[in-house]
């Protein structure tokens, strides 16, 4: 159980550094949110004691490490579409370890992704506790976590690739922006707001901001990222488990 | 161009999707910045850059099929085994990528415009036009793309940086004043800029002649250079 798991970690880790392309990309994508959208939307915006990019710039950490642990579902819809998950089956560990190890791989490479942009908004910002972005870091690796399980589920549930495409950019449009991680809930329509709520996007995005600026983190919150984790590993498991048994290709 | 409208068409669900995505770009992310801003009616500015940015979408997912049949399936030896002369094979792909972003766009493009008072049928026309004419240079953009990409991951990140670059560095989210002076040229050379602009001026009733000039010869211009690739590609 434990070679093949870390194995499996390894390689997500390995497809990482295998693609320098998409580490410049997500870089690239980074940068511009901070320095110039960030950047320029502050001056766009005016409301009072309000500093757009103070929490802008935590918020965008978030939409990075969502929208990177959303990538894994292509790999898992590229792979079944190319044939390569037979072979992966074929590998002498378990499906239970080889979906475990998935989800924890592609976890792991979110944070290895997000760290070095994490360290740079930590600078910009004055964040310094060690214990504060540790704890930061953690919640944002449990996100992660959770948003890999809900992106294997969706791949392994749909087979249209437009379709694909375009329901996991809704998922990802959904949870980033009905959450508190772009903006205050105080600005949200009430509707937004009640909905904004359950995202976990948002329990991480307060949790996250009241570690980092020496708070606590609310239990509720962190309660229900870790059900959405639950949740999602667990729909993950069953779904993918579904598909390998039943046979992707005919 | 039936071929790729079909294949558009099949999915229903997915132009459903594509709407919703709009409409949470437009009443939740749009609504709520516009609450952040004071000085002028936010929610009306961002509400054509939404639409234009779904136009984006749908115009790189004919890059996204064409690249899969290319570099994954290998469908386009067979494509050009079709008794179609190269020319007018391309020339239709193209063709094909602007009606599905201009389809796929055309409720929220309605939604939009319907925001403004005293429409008249001028504004849904002139409206069309700009939005056809922004979706001929994102589908050029997107066969550039599909074209000289091997590999998912170069296809990928090629898609990303274009996008990032049409939609951020352009006046759909702030005004042009706002950019300090090293970006104003890279604004006023993205296409969207002007696409947006003119967008905004003919649901207020004007007709902005130069900037509708600038972005067809800028859309036109990419769309040759996007044709004659995509022609020299496809000679073995």
């Amino acid at each position: 159980m434990t070679r093949g798991f870390y194995e499996l970690i390894f390689r997500e880790i390995r497809v990482l550094v295998k693609a320098p392309w998409i580490v410049f990309s997500r870089g690239l994508f980074f940068l511009i949110q901070i320095f110039v959208f960030a950047v320029l939307m502050d001056r766009v915006v005016d409301a009072p004691n309000f500093d757009f990019f103070a929490y802008y710039s935590v918020g965008t950490i978030l939409v990075t490490i969502s929208s990177i642990a959303f990538l894994i579902g292509h790999d898992v819809y590229e792979e079944a579409e190319t044939g390569l998950l037979d072979y992966l089956l074929t590998l002498p560990f378990s499906r239970r370890v080889y979906i475990l190890g998935r989800c924890v791989g592609g976890a792991f490479r979110s944070m290895i992704y997000v760290t070095p942009m994490f360290g740079l908004v930590a600078i910009i910002r004055g964040f310094t506790g060690v214990v504060e972005l540790l704890g930061a870091l953690a919640l944002l690796f449990v996100l992660a976590f959770g948003i890999t399980g809900l992106s294997i589920t969706v791949a392994v549930t749909i087979r249209n690739q437009n379709r694909f495409d375009v329901t996991l950019a809704l998922l990802e449009l959904f949870m980033i922006r009905f959450s508190t991680a772009l903006y205050p809930p105080l600005f949200m329509p009430s509707a937004v707001a009640t909905v904004s709520v359950f995202s976990p996007v948002t329990m991480t995005s307060d949790a996250v901001r009241a570690v980092l600026q020496g708070g606590e983190a609310s239990v509720l919150g962190v309660g229900g990222l870790v059900a959405f984790v639950i949740v999602f590993f667990a729909a993950s498991t069953a779904f993918y488990f579904k598909r390998i048994e039943g046979g992707y290709f005919h | 161009m039936q071929r790729d409208l079909k294949i558009l068409f099949s999915d229903k669900l997915t132009l459903f999707i594509i709407f919703l995505n709009f409409s949470i770009e437009l009443f939740v992310s749009g609504l709520i910045f516009a609450r952040m801003v004071t000085g002028f009616d936010y929610f009306l500015y961002i509400a054509p850059g939404a639409n234009l940015m779904t136009a984006l979408v749908v115009a790189f997912q004919a890059g996204r099929e064409l690249f899969v049949e290319r570099a994954l399936r290998d469908l386009s030896a067979y494509h050009v085994t079709l008794p179609v002369p190269r020319r007018i094979y391309v020339a239709a792909r193209i063709a094909a990528g602007v009606a599905k972003a201009v389809i796929a766009s055309a409720p929220g493009t309605i939604v939009v415009i319907l925001l403004y008072p005293n429409f008249t049928v001028f504004t849904f026309l002139g409206v069309f036009l700009v939005l056809a004419l922004f979706s001929l240079a994102a589908v050029a953009f997107s066969i550039m793309t599909a074209v000289v990409s091997r590999r998912t991951e170069v296809f990928v990140t090629l898609r990303s940086t274009i996008q990032l670059y049409l939609s951020f560095l352009s006046t759909v989210f702030y005004p042009l004043e706002f950019f300090p002076p090293v970006l104003v040229p890279f604004v006023l050379a993205n296409p969207k800029t002007w696409a947006v602009q003119s967008f905004r001026d003919i649901v207020q009733g004007i007709w902005p002649i130069q900037e509708l000039l600038i972005l067809s010869a800028t859309s036109l211009f990419l769309a040759t250079i996007a044709g004659v690739i995509y022609v020299r590609a496809t000679r073995m």
